[in-house]
């Protein structure tokens, strides 16, 4: 019992530290979504065959 | 950005994949080749990496001159027009140059990596300066005077509208550039916004004596051959004073032939007159120059083919740390005034 409780608490930390990393990676910006990996971002133009639209900000 | 999903900005934004980068730490620095000195700048491309357009660009007056939801909406609409036509087959390929990056720069990381530091996009510039000038290949009339502001030789854009001329005049008017025409291609290369025309205008050779602009009017393509004016390369390089050097502390304007001839000096000489002297100048012991002297030869030279001021003499021709020695004019009086130039040691 103790065993499967263990793997339950860490397939749910798994589970949001995912969430929290893809949350990271994504910014919405009035309903638009900005990546911030530009690999993943070219690997969804790919995949959706859209453009790409690279903006770099200086932010610091 | 202000792109509500459900304007017309919003709705060209999500038929791209938009991605925002803020530090520059594993950016193709090579592909994504800028002006590093703008906080703000866009690249549409496709996922073989192909850029059919930049937008972005600023002028000395601001950062926000050239930057405007309705050029952007144009450019966004014509990013998707050339997408529609790459899909098709019926744009060219063109190579992509070999990958640089930013961790390749050994100063850069020694100044950003070594010390967990963000690799900030002006600091790519910076650095890729502090080495051509090492390696002996720093061109300063191309790689510190970068992005030449167009409205030296007489463009003035109709900035809503793209690459629309409001207003022609100069060398540009001279070349039969009309107000309402559209500019399409620098000798030869196709552009399509403000951040294009300003990348090719830089890649322009300082010593170049014309460029060809081709303008788009009444639906046709006109072919203009623009006389470049002397130092059409010269801008205004304030907002980026910390990519400066050598460092002189002090402001200059060139005196007219009448000025020079009533002091005696070369009627072809760099002769200045001091118009600003930094505070820092005193504090870094660099030199006691005073507003009002007149500076008219930097170790023993007085003229020079490219400068018309004493600043832009040392700044393009001297190196950062060179004691230089001024022949100057103050109060009648003609005085040796010895200068140190100086490099932004912190940024570098």
């Amino acid at each position: 019992m103790e065993k499967r409780r263990l793997i339950f608490y860490v397939v749910l930390a798994c589970v949001i530290g995912l969430l929290a990393y893809t949350l990271l990676l994504r910014a919405d910006d009035g309903g638009i979504t900005w990546l911030s990996d530009y690999k993943e971002a070219v690997r969804l133009a790919r995949q959706t065959h859209q453009p790409l639209l690279v903006e770099f900000r200086c932010e610091a | 950005m202000l792109s509500p999903p459900d304007s017309p900005l919003g709705k060209q934004l999500r038929q791209y994949v938009c991605v925002r980068i803020t530090r520059m730490d594993d950016v193709n620095v090579a592909l994504f080749d800028r002006d590093w000195n703008n906080a703000v700048y866009y690249f549409v491309l496709n996922a073989d990496e192909q850029i059919y357009m930049r937008y972005g660009g600023r002028d000395a007056e601001s950062a926000d001159t050239y930057l405007i939801l309705d050029s952007m909406e144009i450019a966004l609409s014509k990013g998707l027009e050339l997408h529609r036509q790459y899909q098709k087959g019926e744009l060219k390929r063109t190579e992509l140059p070999k990958p640089l990056y930013p961790r390749e720069m050994p100063l850069l990381v020694k100044r950003t990596f070594e010390q967990r530091a963000c690799v900030e996009c002006h600091l790519i510039g910076d650095f890729q300066n502090v080495q051509r000038e090492r390696d002996g290949k720093l061109d300063k009339l191309a790689h510190l005077y970068r992005s030449p502001d167009i409205k030296t030789i007489g463009v003035d854009l109709d900035v809503p509208k793209g690459l629309v001329v409001k207003e022609s005049r100069g060398a540009v008017q001279a070349a039969g550039m009309k107000s309402g025409d559209r500019i399409v291609a620098l000798d030869g290369t196709p552009i399509w916004t403000f951040g294009d025309l300003q990348y090719r205008y830089d890649k322009v050779d300082r010593r170049a004596a014309g460029i060809q602009l081709t303008v788009e009017r009444a639906g046709k393509p006109v072919d203009l051959a623009v006389a470049l004016p002397v130092r059409w390369w010269w801008t205004d390089l304030r907002y980026r004073q910390s990519s400066v050097e050598p460092r002189t502390y002090f402001e200059d304007r060139p005196l007219t032939d009448a000025e020079k001839q009533k002091l005696e000096l070369k009627p072809d000489g760099f002769a200045s007159e001091v118009r600003y002297v930094a505070d820092f100048s005193r504090t870094m012991k660099s030199h006691e120059l005073k507003v009002g002297d007149i500076v008219y030869a930097v170790d023993g030279v007085e003229r020079d083919d490219a400068a018309n001021s004493a600043d832009l003499f040392i700044k393009i021709r001297k190196t950062a740390g060179d004691d230089v020695m001024l022949d100057i004019i103050r109060g009648g009086q003609r005085m040796k005034m010895p200068l140190k130039t100086y490099r932004m040691s912190f940024r570098k």
